[in-house]
This record gives structure tokens, C-alpha cells and sequence, in this order.
């Protein structure tokens, strides 16, 4: 569909404009636990995604503090910082701090957070096994953690802990243990996550929401799902042979006792690759959101982003040996081949936004910022990616710094961008307040100079041979300049966080006075208080197409936009009354008012009052 | 359920077809059999949703023309606030943390974990 949508305000047309807030009780606002004994026994969806978001802040914080200290070390050749060992505990820990404690359950709180909303559900559908894993995660984070305060220090194999030297005599000591076990009850939780979003989306959407209805964050979320219950069970079971090899003497990955190192290899990157799309696809669900709100559009070829994510994620369970070309022990060509294909869907993706983009009414918001501060990073690691994918590359780049740099473009450049572009976009949804758009400026311009400072000139490091995960470094020009401008841009990029926070905290303080649709956008979960009440709509719009609140906002112009606003127009006028009945709960809270007692609503169509 | 069904028989055939495909070109054994078990994967959930789809017919969220007033009434319980969740957390926890530090707190995690899921079950019960 290549329509555009009318522009925001249309002058003379400006009345026959709805706002969201015309048919919702705005002062009905929803609210977090207050207490102590409160956040430990929540089982609200909006609760608990708010706890994730904030608890994945919290370990994006201490992975930078992390690669802070990876900086510090790099900046000047020689050992000045931290020891050798210490060192390796440190990149191993960052590593898997900000994929496995930060990037992954940052997406899980999204689904948390917006995916009932999203379809129109109350909450997700086994509240308390989403409890149960969110107090996994933060458990399973925190012995990760304490692998510092061990003897012996953390673990210190890098955060893909290649056997023989995550193996008993390679890595003696508790560190190494608990790392292990902190993989398995993340990755518990992630399975455990996946399972409910996937029963959410099949089970509990709301009348006139097809999947095709879907918003494409949704898709994305319900995609990862998937592929977090293909892969993660894969590593926690690789992991329990690699502690049973540990701790029991068994022999699955020793060599010297007829076991294969190349087998833990091939079960890690049957997750970790896929592990790259758990990560990313409910960012790309998030630009894919954001993109046609601030492009007056809709989405460019919808039908087409959800085929190509449903390929990336078919595609990305046989991609998994690129990772392993330098053993000699794979099919070079096999994974090669499927490594330059899903290429081609992501290309489709970059492709709809740009078409999305395309001719539309552009407007620049924070949001939007981030969202294009996304779209140069991850298109540049995506290129990398490609040139890695290609064996003859990769076997002279493999293991060097070019690979920091390509895999910090796509797993940390568009994560950071997508997060706060999420963050931004939100905000007034969670919070009911917005956040300031001159300190989101600040943020974004130092966050976009910082983060390319520091890793585009990894790929000169690494194209001239130095290798990743060493502590000291030959002093040799080339090395000594752009390890400093790499510490350098570090600075900056920390510095970014500072007119965030100070943004976070302004807001927080002043009253919430937002109304339910801030951005105008299109999907659900504006069509509710901001913060949602207690098992989110106490009245939901009729869904006529994948934007049923620019329907709502539209209802009165016959043929607007999409085809679906004339009949969700001819939905209204239809049946009128049996507009506001809704699913009941059995367990509705006191505070909450019931279906008959609910406030008088004005309609704004013929003025009349009703209940 | 007609799409959903569609959705993952689609996963089941093509993991077969990719696994097959793996397994000929002399795929490593740990690979071909990730590939061909996630086959299986895709269909117990399609054969599932297939199966509750013979069930109970079509619903009003597989319809393009229904609005929320199609479902009223009482759909569903929900469970209230528990602290079950959090034991059950720490208890799987100590379970495995006993495995490096010691056997002892492998059993008490055991029974936190067999009491609060006891709890559970009969939570839901009542």
C-alpha cells in the first residue's frame, strides 16, 4: 500500500479528527506495586516488564563499567590496569553481561511490557511462570556476577568458552562454574519467556486481531520466541555436559580422553548465531514500529517484513558454522552459501523502512533519531557481515579485531540505538510524563560520535593483524593511534548516558499528565491510559486493520488512508452500542470499576452521553 | 487456528528438508541432529494447534470482522500475587549451584523447589 496517510493537522479537517484520549477515562491511571513485599509477588505483565527493562539497564550499566575497564587497558600498550588474568575475566564478563543479562532481556521485557497491549490481552497468559522467570534472571545475573568475589576470579574463557580451556584443568576454580550455571538459569528463564509469549500471541489476541492484524513488534516477538525455544534449550544442555565434564569426570569435550572440543563448537553456534536474531528481531519489531509513526505512513510492505523475518529466523538455524570456518571442519561452502542468503531478507527489511520512509511526512523526534542512529549501525555491520561470511575474508580476519568491530555494530551499535529509540518512544506509555527532546538531542548526537569513534577504527586494528582479547599489544604506530581514538570515543560514548539520565530523572519528577496517544501512533497499546490500568483496556477500539488507533483517530473520514478505516467506520456506525463490553477476569481488583459502573463516556460522534 | 497450524507445520517441513539437506552434503552428526529434532519442535506446536482447532472450530480472533464484544463474559483466571515464584527461583538456584559448592545445598534447594511447587499446584486447585 503506497498511500499517505493525511498530515497531522489538516487545518479545516482539524475537528473531524479524533483524539484517543476522547475515549479513554485518562484519569484512570494504572500503577506499579509500592511496596517491598509488592514487587516480589507481582505477577502483572506491566509490572514485571518494567522490572526487566530497568533490571537489563541496570547490567548495561555494569557491562560498560566493564568495557570501561577493557578501554582503560587498551589505551596505551603494556599492562597498566588490571592483571592478565583479571583482564580475560573482565571481556569474558562483559561479553556475556551484555548479551546474555542485557540485550536478550531487554527484549523479553519488551514482550512483557507491550505485547499484551499490543493484541489486546490483559496480561500475558501464565503470569506467574513469567514471575518465575524474571526472578531467574536477576538470580542467574547475579551469580554470574559473583564469579568476581571468587577464588581465582571470574570466568575468564571469553563468553563463548570454548572447551578444552573452559574444561577443569583449563579453567580451574569456582568462577567458571558459576558462569556456567548462570547460563543455564538465564537461558531457563529466556525458554521459560518464550513459552508464554508464544501461548500469548496463539491464544489470547483479541476479537478482529488476525496475526496478519498483528504489529509487526509482535511478529518479531513471536519469531524470537521460536528461536529461543530452537536454541536456548541446545546450550543449556551443551552447558550441563560442559559442567558435567567439569565436575563429574565425564568426557564429552576432553580430547585427550576421546571426547570433541569441536562439539561443544557446533552445539554453542547452533545457539549463538540464532542467539544474534533473539537479539535483534524485537529491535528491528521496534524500528518497525517507530518508523511509520514519525513517517505519517504505514508500513511499507508489511506482509513482506513478516515473511522476512519469519525467513531470517528459518535461515539463522543453518547459518551457525561461519562461526567455526577456521577449524577446517565444516562445510565451508554449505554455511557460506546460507550465511550470504540471509543476507537478502534483511536487505528486504532495510529496504521497507527506507520505502516507508520514502515520501512520507518526516518529523524528527527522539525516537526517530535513534531510530536512524540504528539504521547506519546495523546496515555497517551488516556489510561486515557479509565480507565475514565470504571463507576466504573470514579465514584472514577471523579472531581479530575486525570481528569486535563488525559484531559491536550489530549486536551492540543497534541494540544501544534501538533500546533508547524504544525508551523514547515509550516513556510517556509507561510513565505517563515525556521525556526532553533538547537533552535526547544531546544524547543522540554523543552517543552517534562516541560509538563510531570507538569502533570504526576497530576494523583498521583488526585489517592490520591485531588480534581480539589480548591484554598488551605490539607499540607499533598504527596500533598505539587507534587503540587511543578507540579509549577516546569510549569516553564520549559513556559521557552519552549523562543528558539521559539527567532527562530520566527530570521526568520522573515532574506530574504525569499524558494523554493515552502522545506520538499519534497506530498500534493498540495507544489506545489505553498512560500507564495502562490494571489488566490494560477497560474499552478497545474496533480492529479493522494493523493500525486500529489511526483507524480510531480517522473514524469519521469514510476512506482515509488504508482500506480498513472505512470499514472500521462502517464497524462504529454499525454497532454502536456494543462497542464497550470487554473480556471480564474473574479476579478484577476492587479499585477497578466494573462493566456496568464504568465512568460516562461522551461520544464524540453524536454528543450523547453514555456508559 | 488455521494460520497458526500453517505457521509451524511450515517450521516442522522445512527443518526437515534444510536437516536432510545437511545430513547429505556429510553434515557433522550434532548439527544434523539439532536440525532434525527441531522438526519435531515445530510439529508438536502444529499438531497442537491443529488439533485444538478441530476441537473448538474457529474462534473470533481468527475472523477479520468481529470486534471485542464477540468474546464477552468470563474468559479466564487469573492467578493472583505470589511469592511462589520468587522461592521456586532461588530454590532452582541452589539446585544447581550445588553442583561446584556441595551437595547439601542441592538437596535444599530440592526441597524448596518439590514444596513450592506442591504450593502451586494446589494453588490452582482451590
Amino acid at each position: 500500500m503506497t498511500t499517505t496517510d493525511p498530515p497531522r493537522h489538516t487545518g479545516d479537517d482539524q475537528p473531524r479528527i479524533f483524539a484517543v484520549d476522547e475515549f479513554v477515562d485518562s484519569e484512570h491511571r494504572g500503577t506499579l506495586p509500592r511496596s517491598v513485599a509488592g514487587w516480589l509477588t507481582t505477577t502483572d505483565h506491566k509490572a514485571l516488564g518494567v522490572a526487566y527493562i530497568v533490571t537489563s539497564l541496570v547490567f548495561l550499566a555494569i557491562g560498560g563499567v566493564l568495557a570501561g575497564i577493557i578501554r582503560a587497558e587498551l589505551a596505551r600498550p603494556g599492562v597498566q590496569v588490571v592483571s592478565e588474568q583479571t583482564y580475560n575475566g573482565v571481556f569474558t564478563i562483559h561479553g556475556s553481561v551484555m548479551v546474555f543479562l542485557f540485550a536478550v532481556p531487554f527484549g523479553f521485557g519488551l514482550a512483557n511490557y507491550l505485547l499484551p497491549l499490543q493484541i489486546g490481552a490483559p496480561d500475558l497468559a501464565f503470569p506467574r511462570l513469567n514471575a518465575f522467570s524474571y526472578w531467574l534472571y536477576v538470580i542467574g545475573g547475579a551469580v554470574m556476577l559473583l564469579g568476581f568475589l571468587s577464588d581465582g576470579g571470574a570466568a575468564a574463557f571469553g563468553w563463548f568458552a570454548y572447551p578444552p580451556l573452559s574444561g577443569e584443568s583449563g579453567s580451574p576454580g569456582l568462577g567458571a562454574d558459576l558462569w556456567i550455571i548462570s547460563v543455564i538459569l538465564t537461558g531457563t528463564s529466556g525458554t521459560l519467556t518464550a513459552v508464554n509469549v508464544i501461548a500469548t500471541v496463539t491464544m489470547m489476541r483479541t476479537p478482529g486481531m488476525t496475526l496478519f492484524r498483528m504489529p509487526i513488534l509482535t511478529w518479531n516477538l513471536y519469531i524470537t520466541s521460536f528461536l529461543v525455544l530452537l536454541t536456548f534449550p541446545v546450550l543449556s544442555g551443551a552447558l550441563l555436559m560442559l559442567e558435567a565434564d567439569r565436575q563429574f569426570q565425564t568426557a564429552f569435550y576432553d580430547p585427550v580422553r576421546g571426547g570433541s572440543p569441536i562439539l561443544w563448537q557446533h552445539l554453542f553456534w547452533f545457539f549463538g548465531h540464532p542467539e544474534v536474531y533473539i537479539v535483534a528481531l524485537p529491535f528491528f519489531g521496534v524500528v518497525s514500529e517507530i518508523v511509520p509513526v514519525f513517517s505519517r505512513k504505514p508500513i511499507f510492505g508489511y506482509k513482506g517484513l513478516v515473511l522476512a523475518t519469519l525467513a531470517i529466523g528459518a535461515l539463522s538455524a543453518a547459518v551457525w558454522a561461519h562461526h567455526m570456518f577456521v577449524t577446517g571442519e565444516v562445510e565451508v561452502s554449505f554455511f557460506a552459501l546460507t550465511s550470504f542468503l540471509i543476507a537478502v531478507p534483511t536487505g528486504v527489511k532495510v529496504f521497507n523502512w527506507i520505502g516507508t520512509m520514502w515520501g512520507g511526512s518526516l518529523s524528527f523526534e527522539a525516537p526517530m533519531k535513534f531510530v536512524l542512529g540504528f539504521l547506519v549501525t546495523f546496515v555497517g555491520g551488516g556489510i561486515t557481515g557479509v565480507m565475514l561470511a565470504s571463507p576466504t575474508i573470514d579465514f584472514h580476519l577471523s579472531d581479530s579485531y575486525f570481528v569486535v568491530a563488525h559484531f559491536h555494530y550489530v549486536m551492540g551499535g543497534t541494540v544501544v540505538f534501538a533500546v533508547f529509540a524504544a525508551l523514547y518512544f515509550w516513556w510517556p506509555k509507561v510513565t505517563g510524563r515525556m521525556l526532553s527532546e533538547r537533552l535526547a538531542s544531546w544524547h543522540f548526537w554523543l552517543l552517534m560520535v562516541g560509538f563510531n569513534t570507538t569502533f570504526l577504527f576497530q576494523h583498521v586494528l583488526g585489517r592490520e593483524g591485531m588480534p581480539r582479547r589480548v591484554v598488551d599489544y605490539e607499540p607499533i604506530d598504527s596500533y598505539e593511534r587507534w587503540n587511543l581514538v578507540s579509549s577516546i570515543g569510549f569516553v564520549i560514548l559513556a559521557a552519552s548516558m549523562v543528558p539521559f539520565l539527567v532527562a530520566v530523572v527530570r521526568s520522573l519528577r515532574s506530574p504525569p499528565t499524558e494523554g493515552a496517544d502522545p506520538w499519534e501512533a497506530n498500534s493498540l497499546e495507544w489506545a489505553t491510559t498512560s500507564p495502562p490500568p490494571h489488566h490494560n483496556f477497560t474499552w478497545l477500539p474496533p480492529i479493522r486493520s494493523e493500525r486500529p488507533v489511526f483507524d480510531l483517530r480517522w473514524i469519521d473520514h469514510e476512506g482515509v488512508g488504508v482500506s480498513g478505516v472505512g470499514e472500521a467506520w462502517q464497524a462504529r456506525q454499525g454497532h454502536d452500542a456494543r462497542w464497550l463490553p470487554l473480556h471480564r477476569y474473574s479476579q478484577q481488583p476492587e479499585h477497578e470499576p466494573r462493566a456496568e459502573s464504568r465512568p460516562v463516556v461522551r461520544d464524540p460522534l453524536d454528543g450523547e452521553e453514555r456508559r | 487456528m488455521r494460520l497458526e497450524t500453517i505457521l509451524w507445520a511450515g517450521v516442522a517441513v522445512y527443518f526437515a528438508v534444510i536437516g536432510v539437506i545437511y545430513m547429505s552434503i556429510g553434515g557433522d552428526p550434532a548439527g544434523t541432529s539439532v536440525l532434525l529434532t527441531a522438526t519435531g519442535l515445530g510439529g508438536l506446536v502444529a499438531g497442537w494447534t491443529w488439533d485444538w482447532g478441530r476441537r473448538h472450530g474457529e474462534r473470533p480472533e481468527d475472523r477479520g470482522d468481529t470486534d471485542a464484544e464477540d468474546s464477552t463474559g468470563i474468559v479466564g483466571v487469573y492467578p493472583t500475587e505470589s511469592l511462589r515464584p520468587v522461592a521456586l527461583a532461588v530454590g532452582l538456584t541452589a539446585v544447581f549451584l550445588g553442583v561446584p559448592i556441595g551437595s547439601w545445598m542441592s538437596m535444599v534447594g530440592l526441597a524448596i523447589v518439590a514444596s513450592q511447587v506442591l504450593l502451586l499446584v494446589r494453588d490452582l486447585d482451590t
